[in-house]
């Protein structure tokens, strides 16, 4: 018997006025998997992202986390239930410091020195050491990724929710924010919206394609990759734009 | 009875339009709320008792006071507001600032006391309720300004730039629309109508520095609970809080009216926190 | 520390707790070099630094801007009269005062912050809020709005307020004794909400003012942190609400009013929001300032009020305190720059 999933939805659906963004979407992710939705622009991940985060109220359909009902919640009550959110924009407190930052995200669990041994330890890992004293506002935008993913591990998630990690990043840094999500997959679950295709590479593992709002197909990257459905909308055009 | 409340309430509709067109012209497009709104009427109640004291005829003296005041409302933008774009709520404050200004500087040339002039004289009794010919002119005088304010927004072209700058300044901008000109012209507008409001309001209460404060609160509740549309919204929330305030005026208190409609427009808000047009699209 | 770094309250050091407690000091010591009449005006510069407080506490701590503090204000004196002059046990009603307050800023910011609405919304509602107060209290100058034994009186207000009697006295408090207990209690508000800050919870309130949506998906119910904050707010109004009820003997309208509310906010700019101590070193400034423009013969206050609230915010809208802060940490930056440069030489 299969465990339970950690997170699963059920004809999960989302309107805007006349237009089907997400239409009733059937998902679920296991626990320990490292799972990356990928689609052409317009095929309704990232509709899907803000619905699985509580940022939009679907239209239909139900989602549950841990086993539990969680499309009638808030973002914040998500959160408590040990989701750790990103979105696609650096989405941080632009007027405090990069360890204020980090701090408030360990906080909310952690109380006193435990708090700030984590924001320690996570900087550490993530070599942010530098950067700690710095006001976030004024760091290159590859840095500020880095401290908002600092922030989605220092509240210690279960689940990873994140939203195109590596948009703006140097090669380098998508290399390593790859190899970091692989490390932290260890003991985290994590969920992954991405439409660069080194950065899935670089992660390889099971990927969801979404195309005009529904599930197009899901399996292994390499077998993914080599299907034609596939290729036709998204890779296919892609390659088509690159002849042009 | 029932021609009493019909009165009544067509009342209060249109004086609550008229008071809030100009706020809400102005905030449907720079999303601030003028609080200096109140005092752009007293000057409109001013320059309206002015002319009519040098003899002008009532009705070039409304519009001497509405051309008055949209060119005071020109030159505010230019001087203050004009640096603030972007730092709404520092617009917020300096209007703020203004509105204390102007009541200052007013009571210093005019006086503390009121200075009244006639307005129209006479009136009607129908179906046993005597109603009085002003109120007749002043909601005829609303409908006017809202259908004018209504045939430039839809069938101009300065109308199609401004619907155009207030969904999209930055497109309006980068279609090479000088989004400067429109703002400025949008604030002018929007003083001139409450020029007009207040110049209708000096023969009902006389000019005084402090009658702006009288009315803007049922002004600025006005707006809020509009949302950004300011012609659809303001017609929509004046109806609503004008039976309202109608109403419950007519059978307790002007104060009671005026707290029925603060409530109301309390609750409806945890409602619909963007006002009755907020997720609308599109409109004026 | 008293001017943060990034954008917390760092917890106090040494400095600040020997300014707080030679603050306490002075505050005993000052009555005997002070007449009475000075006591008395220097009282309402407590009081009324207890208000600005209650803003800069709001608006620099978690980001709300309320134009209307006044409205809790007015409450917390009307509330403390109205109990004082029904029971006579005027501590307790003190309290009672500020829970009146308090319990007018939960259910308000209820609606408020629970329904999302916009803060440039939530200012605006809350100053319309206090003018309609002024207008409800100014309509109940008939007999028949009676509370207890107390007639509201309309727009004349409540004189005759008795004074103060604090446990243990056998006397209701002199001028000398309101000087202390409002100067007390000025200290007492500032350490605490200064304190209050320091914590967890302060730092949690900054996170929301800088972003409110990250704090969410961090797990935060900042709608609960802002209504707590709100709710404080409330109480310390009408803490200096009742203080003014105290101090003056006499409750009216005009505590609801425009130019009362405008006062805060003016307090609270020119001191500057992001501290807390900008605003009372503000309120101070500016009521001396009327003052003085009384006695000058200049009736018109609410002309150059307006003046300086434009001129704060469009040349200087950090305020004072921060704006002389940074002034002092360059100047000492180029002082250390400077040596270098001849030690290098």
């Amino acid at each position: 018997m299969p465990n339970e999933p950690v997170v699963s939805t059920h004809g999960l659906t989302k309107m805007f006025g006349g237009v089907k963004a997400v239409g009733g979407v059937n998902f679920s992710l296991q626990q320990g998997e490292l799972r990356c939705l990928i689609g052409p622009n317009g095929a309704g991940k990232s509709t899907f992202f803000k619905l699985l985060t509580g940022q939009i109220k679907a239209t239909g359909g139900e989602i549950r986390m841990f086993g539990k009902f969680s499309h009638t919640l808030t973002s914040h009550q998500i959160a408590a239930k040990g989701v750790g959110i990103k979105n696609q924009i650096p989405d941080v407190m632009n007027g405090l410091t990069a360890r204020e930052n980090i701090w408030l995200a360990a906080s909310r669990l952690a109380l006193g020195a435990q708090a700030n041994g984590l924001v320690d330890e996570i900087a550490d890992r993530l070599k942010l050491g530098d950067v700690l004293p710095k006001l976030v506002g004024t760091l290159a935008h590859g840095q500020r990724q880095w401290v908002e993913i600092a922030m989605v591990l220092a509240s210690r998630p279960q689940l990873i929710l994140l939203d195109e990690p590596a948009a703006g990043m140097s090669d380098e840094e998508t290399e390593a924010t790859a190899a970091l999500l692989r490390e932290v997959n260890a003991d985290t679950t994590i969920i992954v919206v991405e439409h660069d295709m080194e950065f899935i590479r670089a992660i390889a593992r099971r990927v969801t394609v979404f195309h005009q709002g529904t599930i197009l197909m899901e399996d292994d990257f390499d077998i993914v990759m080599r299907d034609q459905r596939v290729r036709d909308v998204y890779l296919g055009r892609a390659a088509g734009e690159r002849h042009v | 009875m029932i021609t009493t409340y019909i009165y009544l309430i067509a009342y209060a509709v249109a004086l609550l339009a008229l008071i809030s067109l100009g706020l809400s012209v102005i905030f449907g497009m720079m999303k601030v709320i003028n609080l200096a709104h109140g005092e752009f009427m007293m000057l409109g109640a001013y320059a309206c008792v002015y002319c009519s004291s040098l003899g002008l005829p009532f009705w070039a003296s409304l519009i001497v006071a509405t051309l008055a005041v949209g060119c005071f409302g020109l030159v505010v933008e230019r001087l203050l507001i004009r640096h603030l774009y972007g730092r709404i709520v520092d617009t917020l404050l300096a209007t703020w600032g203004l509105s204390l200004l102007l009541i200052g500087v007013s009571t210093a040339v005019f006086g503390p006391q009121a200075r009244s002039m006639p307005g129209i004289p006479g009136t009607v009794a129908i179906g046993g309720t005597t109603m009085s010919v002003y109120s007749f002119v002043l909601i005829g005088v609303t409908i006017l300004m809202m259908l004018v304010t209504w045939l430039i927004a839809t069938r101009t072209k300065v109308g199609l730039v401004v619907r155009g700058t207030m969904q999209r300044p930055d497109i309006a901008g980068a279609l090479g629309i000088n989004t400067n000109l429109v703002y400025m012209g949008t604030f002018g507008f929007g003083a001139a109508a409450a020029g007009l409001a207040g110049a209708m309001l000096a023969p009902l209460t006389g000019a005084t520095p402090l009658m702006g404060a009288a009315f803007v609160s049922k002004a600025f509740i006005n707006v809020i609970v509009a949302g950004g549309l300011p012609l659809i919204g303001t017609s929509l929330a004046s109806a609503m809080f004008g039976t309202v305030d109608a109403v419950i005026s007519y059978l307790a208190s002007s104060v009671a009216g005026e707290v029925a409609v603060l409530v109301f427009a309390v609750v409806l808000l945890r409602m619909l926190p963007q006002g009755i047009t907020g997720r609308f699209r599109r409109g004026f | 520390m008293i001017y943060p770094v990034g954008g917390s309250f760092l917890r106090p050091g040494a400095p600040w707790w020997s300014a707080i407690v030679l603050a306490f000091v002075l505050l005993v010591l000052a009555p005997r070099g002070l007449d009475l009449a000075l006591q008395y005006d220097l009282t309402s510069i407590f009081i009324c630094g207890i208000l600005a407080l209650s803003m800069s506490f709001l608006w620099g701590g978690v980001g709300i801007l309320s134009f209307g503090q006044t409205i809790f204000f007015g409450l917390g004196g009307y509330g403390y009269t109205i109990l004082v002059m029904n029971t006579d046990a005027s501590l307790m009603s003190l309290v009672l005062g500020v829970l009146v307050g308090g319990g007018m800023a939960a259910v308000l910011g209820y609606f408020m912050i629970y329904g999302r609405i916009n803060d440039i919304y939530l200012s605006v509602v809350t100053l319309v809020v206090t003018l309609i107060f002024e207008k409800m209290v100014r309509a109940t100058s008939g007999p028949e709005y009676v509370i207890g034994s107390v007639r509201l009186n309309g727009q004349n207000g409540i004189p005759g307020i008795p004074g103060l009697q604090l446990p243990f006295l056998t006397e209701p408090l002199s001028i000398e004794g309101v000087f202390w207990f409002a100067g007390g209690a000025l200290l007492l508000t500032y350490c605490g909400l200064r304190l209050l800050m320091a914590t967890r919870f302060g730092r949690i309130l900054v996170g929301i003012r800088e972003n409110e949506q990250r704090m969410e998906l961090l797990g935060y119910d900042t709608r609960r942190y802002r209504l707590i904050t709100f709710i404080i707010s409330g109480g310390v109004a009408a803490f200096a609400g009742g203080l003014f009820a105290v101090w003056g003997s006499f409750v009216g309208p005009e505590m609801f009013n425009l130019s009362q509310a405008s006062l805060i906010v003016i307090w609270v700019i020119v001191g500057g929001r992001t501290t807390l101590i900008g605003p009372i070193i503000g309120a101070a400034l500016i009521q001396y300032l009327t003052k003085w423009l009384g006695t000058v013969g200049v009736g018109q206050v609410s002309t150059v009020m307006g003046a300086i609230l434009i001129v704060f915010v469009l040349l200087f809208p950090r305020g004072l305190v921060p704006t002389l802060g940074d002034l002092l940490s360059r100047l000492r930056l180029a002082q250390v720059a400077q040596r270098s440069l001849k030690d290098a030489k």
